[in-house]
């Protein structure tokens, strides 16, 4: 007699016990993550703030001694040197690529992906204008839905399924243009009462997590110092002093990293729950996905881009340079963005 | 929220109904537990959720689903700490003739596979029960195709040879070779 291993897997679920799938929890668990990776909760944006990196000092040299430590627990190490290759198809989905030398495809300026996949593309009528149209692209068809009018836009800010947020350019007070996906409509806020002038909220000082726009300014008589502000992408009134002082003038979404005495990058939750430690030389936090922490290494050997995968704990290399275009490119939800070959690529890792 | 997302969460819930009993099912199969292979399944839902929106456009909901709910059960086995056994290791601890004198076929099955590595036990699972093939299985879990035909062929000798110290009928593939490809 022969028993078919086939058969007897379908008899083993057959008789399954009842059970009801609570779809209401499951979304609402849905929601939760998607809000708390795109910044979570105003005091884990604070925590984040303040990103502060360690300078070097008397370093031994990526790997050769004991991988950094942190209160509270053992932290995961990984080293760059050691990564493995990811490979298309089973660790992520090319979404497209492009040459890197001008950041552009087909003569659009790529902007960044949004967290439904799509790109977002800036088309000026001719070279030099200072205004452009902006265009979603749905990478699988190559079809472009331009957005209505033309606009001086900075740089793009958030790119949720809800709405796009640009830094505005030309305007004589810190603001930013907001285009509500839904109703197809444009809307402008100033944030005049910010104590600032658009020369002091340059590029890299403004970010935009849990629905607010973040801004650092410079705190005065303070060295790589500064002040974190908050405010509303609605209503222009809404103009916070979060009374905190920070180490860094960019935000990194949800975790907060520090350069250890050897190179290597530990990071952690806002919390100081140890996530991973990336031994390397140089290593710099790059991004976070849904499910990565996304570092790059600049230049040497190791130069690339890799992902520290928090499920499987694995760190992927995935690609070979690390491209300055990348690193004004915003991605959202589960795509990174890296530079190889002389082409910039976006991709979606794969769960 | 707007008519967008309501209009989402009425499609992912749709989905995720059609689709929960066959991804329990694998679950179950990989973890040997109903109640852990729901947990399984709900994380993996969660991640179908967050990728929800860029999902209905490119396609492909369930091959994510089925990816999403064997790393859950992957991420949560690396997880679990060493002292935590499988919830069917009570089964494991009986001798094999203890085995094959109180336990049925499908019972043994369990049992066998409850013994073998996680990935190994994920090859038979997505192989035989889900009628991967063995590219689609490497794609689920991010492994060679070689890595496939290794673990499964291994897997399978494990099966059989537990099923005959279990003193059981022969296992085997019916309508395969004698290979795992």
């Amino acid at each position: 007699m022969v028993t078919d291993l086939k058969q007897l897997l379908h008899d083993n679920v057959a008789d399954a016990p009842s059970d009801h799938v609570d779809l209401t929890a499951v979304m609402a668990a849905g929601r939760r993550r998607v809000r708390r990776r795109r910044g979570g909760a105003t005091a884990a944006v604070l925590a984040v703030a303040a990103v502060t990196v360690v300078a070097a000092v008397g370093g031994t040299g990526p790997g050769s001694g004991p991988g950094p430590s942190a209160p509270g627990g053992t932290v995961p190490v990984v080293s760059v040197g050691e990564a493995r290759p990811a490979v298309e198809g089973r660790d992520y989905e090319l979404v497209t690529s492009y040459p890197a030398r001008d950041g552009s495809t087909r003569g659009r300026s790529v902007a960044g992906v949004s967290a439904d996949g799509l790109l977002v593309v800036l088309d000026a009528p001719r070279p030099g204008s200072s205004s452009s149209r902006v265009g979603l692209v749905d990478p699988s068809t190559d079809r472009t839905s331009w957005l209505p009018g033309m606009h001086r836009l900075g740089r793009l800010l958030a790119a949720d399924t809800d709405r796009l947020v640009f830094q505005a350019a030309g305007v004589d007070a810190p603001a930013v243009d907001v285009f509500d996906r839904a109703a197809r409509s444009w809307s402008q806020v100033r944030w005049t009462s910010l104590p600032a002038s658009v020369a002091t909220v340059g590029y890299g000082e403004v970010w935009v997590e849990a629905g607010r726009a973040w801004i650092t300014l410079p705190h005065a008589g303070r060295w790589q110092r500064f002040d974190l502000w908050s405010a509303s992408l609605t209503n222009p009134g809404d103009v916070r002093d979060e009374r905190r002082i920070v180490d860094d003038a960019s935000g990194a979404a949800g975790v907060v990293a520090t350069r250890q005495p050897d190179g290597a990058l530990l990071v952690e939750t806002p919390d100081g729950d140890p996530v991973v430690a990336v031994e390397g030389s140089d290593v710099e936090l790059a991004d976070v996905t849904d499910d990565a922490i996304v570092v790059r290494v600049p230049a040497g050997d190791d130069a690339g881009t890799y992902a520290y995968e928090t499920g499987s704990g694995e760190l992927l290399r995935l690609g070979g340079t690390a491209t300055a275009g990348t690193s004004t490119l915003l991605t959202s939800g589960d795509y990174v963005a890296w530079g190889a070959s002389g082409r910039e690529l976006i991709a979606r890792l794969l769960p | 929220m707007d008519r967008d997302a309501l209009d989402r969460d009425a499609e992912f819930s749709e989905f995720a109904a059609a689709s929960h009993r066959r991804l329990r099912s694998t679950a179950y199969l990989l973890c040997g537990d109903w109640e852990r292979a729901a947990d399984h399944v709900q994380e993996g839902l969660i991640r179908v959720y967050v990728a929800w929106p860029r999902l209905t456009r490119r396609g492909g909901e369930l091959a994510y689903a089925r990816r999403a709910v064997v790393s859950a059960f992957l991420d949560a086995s690396r997880k679990r700490s060493s002292t935590e056994r499988p919830a069917d290791l009570d089964d494991q601890r009986r001798s094999d003739e203890d085995v094959a004198a109180r336990v049925s076929d499908r019972a043994a099955l369990m049992a066998a596979l409850a013994r073998l590595p996680e990935r190994q036990r994920a090859c038979v699972v997505l192989r035989y029960f889900e009628d991967l093939d063995v590219r689609e299985t490497a794609v689920v879990l991010r492994c060679s195709e070689g890595t496939v035909k290794s673990q499964t062929s291994r897997a399978l000798t494990s099966l059989r040879s537990m099923f005959e110290s279990a003193s059981r009928d022969e296992l085997a593939v019916i309508g395969e070779g004698n290979l795992p490809w």
